[in-house]
């Protein structure tokens, strides 16, 4: 009985879509199961997810954080100008990462009060700061790519600290998963332990009726916008680490791949729906699916029309199983109710 | 009001600009300006029917690419100019259509169905752009367009007609434009249909109430959205005589910050077919002045941005302040009964 429930339940349904596309690469490419490409499989999982994570807050809410790749794109370049500037130096490395940590949770602080004072929609306000951020990376940048120097960080330990976040192993684990686990954990505690956790729900489900019964909507928006901003900030520094290089184009439009994570999670973007857990399977489906397009070597043109297809699928399936679990609700509601 | 007050701020621009910049104030300037303010314009035109009803249409961009690269293939077939903008509006407003009919049907959330639509129309652009060996694995390649009569819609009224009258510098689109703005200020606020849209967008609720079909306004509202992208496109085509496949992207975002600056209030209800007119002079502007100022381009992602959030807060103050206004007037006028009684 346990099984079958499993099955037919939704994580039945999601071991299944993995256990498919794995399926696929073991008859198509073998190149799928080598170490290397389990790496950087998990790198692009890393990233997402991390991403996945903090936006998750957001979307309980019942809005929507347009801006992380442009925020990890920003936060990216704030480092890698800092640390070059600064001569690779300890207080470099360290004062890099806490601008860039400040100066993203400040934007999500203006986001969020964007949303909660001024009321604006909230895929407009992060859809306008995904602009001013794109357009503020070749500010910090001055305008071209900072690429990291491979052979002097070999030397440098401080070095080695930042521009190896992509490449450290402690116990033989990389780094930006150990990154990943870590925020996972952190937002599954945040929202399933704490009281700030069920106040997210609560509000994404009725943010009038929470306002009614004494949750300070406003500030926990605030505080949600700040979380998705900083999770955005630590993956972009996690990203151009692991590419060696920051500028413009860094996590330029992986908003689209977050959000596929998040649909295909089953993380109703209404609000008040969904869990860490289904972040963490739409970020392994991206990562998976991205991986597979590109070993089958599917042009990237054909990528993006895949992207909005799997974006709309995915949608579609959510509104019409809610419909039906709504349907099924009402159905068996006792009589005269 | 509201419009007069976006004018004033045109005019203090220009004036600022062609003071400053020696390049702003002449024929040539202004008929480029013109022409990519009726660009513009035509997607925020199209894109005002979606917010005036309450909602958004993140999928211009997408439709403006695979209409442009549907449009160029069609030209080749050496089909009347005129025929290949018509097929371009058909087909714009068959991908609104797609957009109104899974957002009205089958009940799916405006701004993630646009979004995802206006990928995946971005996906479809790239599936059908030119490639040089003519197979999706080739490079890709822009075609320079051959068919006279479709390059001459796009260029230049003397191109057309001859170099006579006033008109002969600026740009067959830019009168289209203007004439369609105003025929659908008239739409908006004369007829049912219009009625209607302002219905949904200020209280759908009510709306249906009085019996007023929210799905089928919604999706004519996205089909006519998808159509003046389309039109939009196939001019713009004209104008390039070339189609890529990276055209579109960003464009949704410039024609609801174009429609936003004019007065169309992100929540609906509010706004007409002049707003998204003068939104859209008034955000080309801007841009082309920051052009002649030699200011790099990434200033006007940052500007674009926060001239989005900037209107939205003169918006909420200026409501404020009118409300008080009336308010007190209101008050005198009580107070000036009393004093009668």
């Amino acid at each position: 009985m346990k099984i079958r429930q499993f099955i037919g339940g939704a994580w039945g349904q999601r071991v299944a879509i993995l256990v498919i596309i794995c399926a696929v690469m073991a008859v198509f490419e073998r190149q799928f199961f080598t170490a290397a490409n389990a790496a950087s499989v998990l790198f692009t999982i890393s990233v997402y997810g991390t991403m996945a994570c903090g936006m998750l807050f957001v979307v309980l809410l019942g809005g929507l954080d347009l801006s992380v790749g442009s925020m990890a794109g920003v936060a990216a370049c704030i480092v890698a100008r800092l640390v070059q500037d600064s001569g690779y130096t300890a207080e470099g490395v360290i004062g890099g990462m806490l601008v860039a940590f400040a100066v993203c949770v400040a934007v999500g602080v203006v986001q969020g009060m964007c949303v909660t004072y001024l009321k604006m929609p909230s895929f407009v306000v992060t859809l306008s700061f995904k602009y001013i951020l794109y357009g503020a990376a070749p500010l910090i940048t001055g305008g071209s790519f900072i690429y990291y120097q491979g052979n002097a960080v070999a030397e440098n330990p401080v070095q080695r600290f930042v521009y190896s976040i992509g490449s450290a192993r402690p116990f033989g684990v990389p780094l930006p998963i150990i990154i990943f686990v870590f925020f996972v954990v952190a937002a599954l505690v945040v929202v399933t332990k704490t009281t700030y956790g069920r106040r997210l729900y609560a509000i994404g489900g009725n943010d009038t009726a929470s306002a009614l019964v004494g949750i300070r909507v406003r500030r926990d928006t605030i505080v949600a916008y700040i979380a998705s901003s900083f999770c955005a900030a630590v993956a972009g520094v996690v990203l151009s680490s692991i590419n060696m290089q920051a500028g413009q184009t860094t996590g330029n439009n992986y908003e689209g791949s977050v959000l596929m994570a998040m649909i295909v999670g089953g993380i109703n973007l209404a609000g008040g729906e969904g869990d860490v857990a289904g972040a963490v399977f739409g970020a392994l489906f991206v990562g998976l699916i991205t991986n597979m397009m590109t070993l089958l070597s599917i042009s990237p043109d054909f990528q993006k029309f895949a992207q909005g297809a799997i974006i709309l699928a995915a949608v579609c399936i959510n509104a019409y199983s809610g419909r039906r679990a709504g349907r099924v609700k009402l159905a068996t509601a006792p009589a005269g109710k | 009001m509201r419009k007069l007050a976006t004018v004033g701020f045109v005019l203090i621009l220009m004036l600022v600009f062609s003071l400053q910049a020696d390049n702003f104030f002449n024929l040539r300037n202004f008929s480029e300006l013109s022409f990519n303010a009726a660009f513009l314009g035509l997607l925020a035109l199209g894109l005002s029917f979606v917010m005036i009803g309450g909602g958004i249409d993140l999928s211009a961009g997408g439709i403006v690419c695979v209409v442009a690269i549907l449009c160029s293939r069609f030209s080749f077939l050496g089909t009347p100019g005129i025929v290949v903008v018509v097929f371009g509006v058909v087909c714009g407003a068959f991908f609104g259509l797609c957009n109104g009919l899974l957002v009205s049907r089958a009940g799916l959330t405006e701004f993630v169905t646009t979004l995802a639509t206006g990928i995946l129309y971005q996906g479809l652009g790239l599936l059908f752009a030119f490639r040089d060996t003519g197979k999706l694995s080739g490079t890709l390649v822009s075609m320079g367009i051959t068919n006279k009569s479709y390059l001459a819609l796009g260029g230049r009224f003397s191109a057309l007609f001859g170099a006579r009258g006033a008109l002969k510098d600026f740009h067959l689109m830019t009168v289209i434009w203007i004439v369609l703005a105003v025929a659908m200020y008239f739409v908006l606020r004369r007829t049912n249909f219009g009625l209607r849209t302002y219905a949904i967008g200020s209280h759908p609720k009510a709306a249906e109430m009085s019996g007023v079909d929210i799905r089928r306004v919604k999706t004519i509202g996205f089909v006519i959205c998808g159509a003046f992208a389309g039109l939009a496109s196939a001019f713009l085509v004209a104008n390039m005589s070339a189609a890529n496949a990276s055209l579109g992207s960003g464009y949704e975002f410039q024609a609801i910050a174009a429609c936003v600056v004019g007065g169309i209030a992100l929540g609906g209800g509010k706004g007409d077919a002049v707003c998204a007119l003068i939104g859209s002079v008034f955000l080309v502007t801007i841009l082309n002045g920051l052009y002649k100022f030699n200011i790099p381009t990434y200033w006007s992602y940052i500007l674009q941005g926060v001239i989005i959030i900037v209107a939205t807060v003169f918006d909420a103050s200026f409501a404020s302040f009118a409300r008080r206004l009336r308010e007190r007037r209101a008050d005198r006028a009580s107070g000036e009964e009393a004093m009668r009684l």
